[in-house]
């Protein structure tokens, strides 16, 4: 049963929304990636994040997002 | 994670080359184009590195990272390939995130237990870290060498000495590059290499009969 219920929190982080996968901001514009929104402001701060960045730990797991799509394409 | 098979084809150069061509317009479904079509270089250059400790889903979002570094920053009037660009970028976010953990890993604390004794007291780093009376020994320790140096240099040849002092600043504190003394002295570089290792060796065998 705990399986299933991970599953579905899975599933359901997996299923694209109308936040924004890095900061949760929702109504903002930006691109989907296999449908998954990052907002214009989090894109911008991706590309100028360093590892060193605090948020860097942060834009690693939700691109993990990303990669869920992909394989419940 | 890490296959590849649910990611959609690379474009073709017609598709790539419509999309670049819209690239500066900032329009954010050409970006998402690019990016998704180019994920599964993502995953190729991820897969290079599985052998360092840091999990494949780590290293494949490490290069998602780096790939959306490359579509926004692609200059398409460079004349040079997207993929090539954005391969580097790739390798360079998840080389950049290994150096910075090995970095990490190798800090320690001086508070970090050693040992633990029957007693339960701890031996810390810091216990056995060098003391100020140790400093004085190592100071007299380099004294030593160094007289044992400039004794074995003496058994060297002038041109010998001359290459040993410049290379490693010995009385200059200023240390050379082999180019820098190839330069200084009209060699080549391959000759002050093979010199250099010729006279360590020999420098070797000198100290080797004092100690």
């Amino acid at each position: 049963m705990r399986e299933m219920a991970e599953l579905e929190e899975l599933w359901s982080a997996a299923s694209p929304s109308n936040g924004c996968i890095i900061c949760g901001r929702v109504g903002q514009d930006g691109m989907r990636v296999f449908g998954q929104l990052i907002c214009h402001a989090c894109e911008r701060e991706i590309v100028q994040t360093d590892v060193e960045d605090e948020a860097y730990r942060r834009y690693v797991e939700q691109m993990k997002l990303i990669w869920l799509s992909v394989l419940s394409l | 994670m890490g296959g590849s098979e649910a990611l959609p084809p690379p474009l073709t150069k017609e598709e790539e080359q419509y999309l670049l061509e819209r690239l500066p317009s900032g329009d954010p479904s050409v970006r998402s184009m690019l990016i998704e079509r180019n994920l599964r270089l993502v995953v190729y250059i991820a897969r290079k590195f599985e052998n360092t400790g840091v999990n494949i889903e780590d290293l494949v979002s490490i290069g998602t990272i780096g790939l959306i570094k490359a579509v926004n920053t692609f200059d398409p009037s460079k004349k040079i390939k997207l993929a090539t660009y954005a391969s580097r970028c790739i390798e360079n976010e998840i080389l950049m995130y290994l150096r910075r953990n090995n970095k990490l890993r190798a800090e320690v604390s001086l508070d970090e237990p050693l040992n633990v004794d029957w007693d339960g007291n701890e031996l810390l780093l810091s216990d056995v870290l060098g003391t100020d009376s140790d400093t004085i020994y190592r100071n007299l320790e380099d004294e030593v060498d160094r007289e044992l140096l400039y004794d074995a240099l003496d058994k060297l040849s002038e041109r010998e000495r001359t290459i040993m002092e410049l290379r490693f600043g010995l009385g200059t504190g200023q240390e050379m590059t082999q180019k820098d003394v190839a330069d200084l002295l009209g060699i080549s570089q391959s000759y002050i290499s093979r010199l250099e290792k010729r006279i360590l060796k020999r420098l070797q065998r000198e100290f080797n009969k004092m100690m």
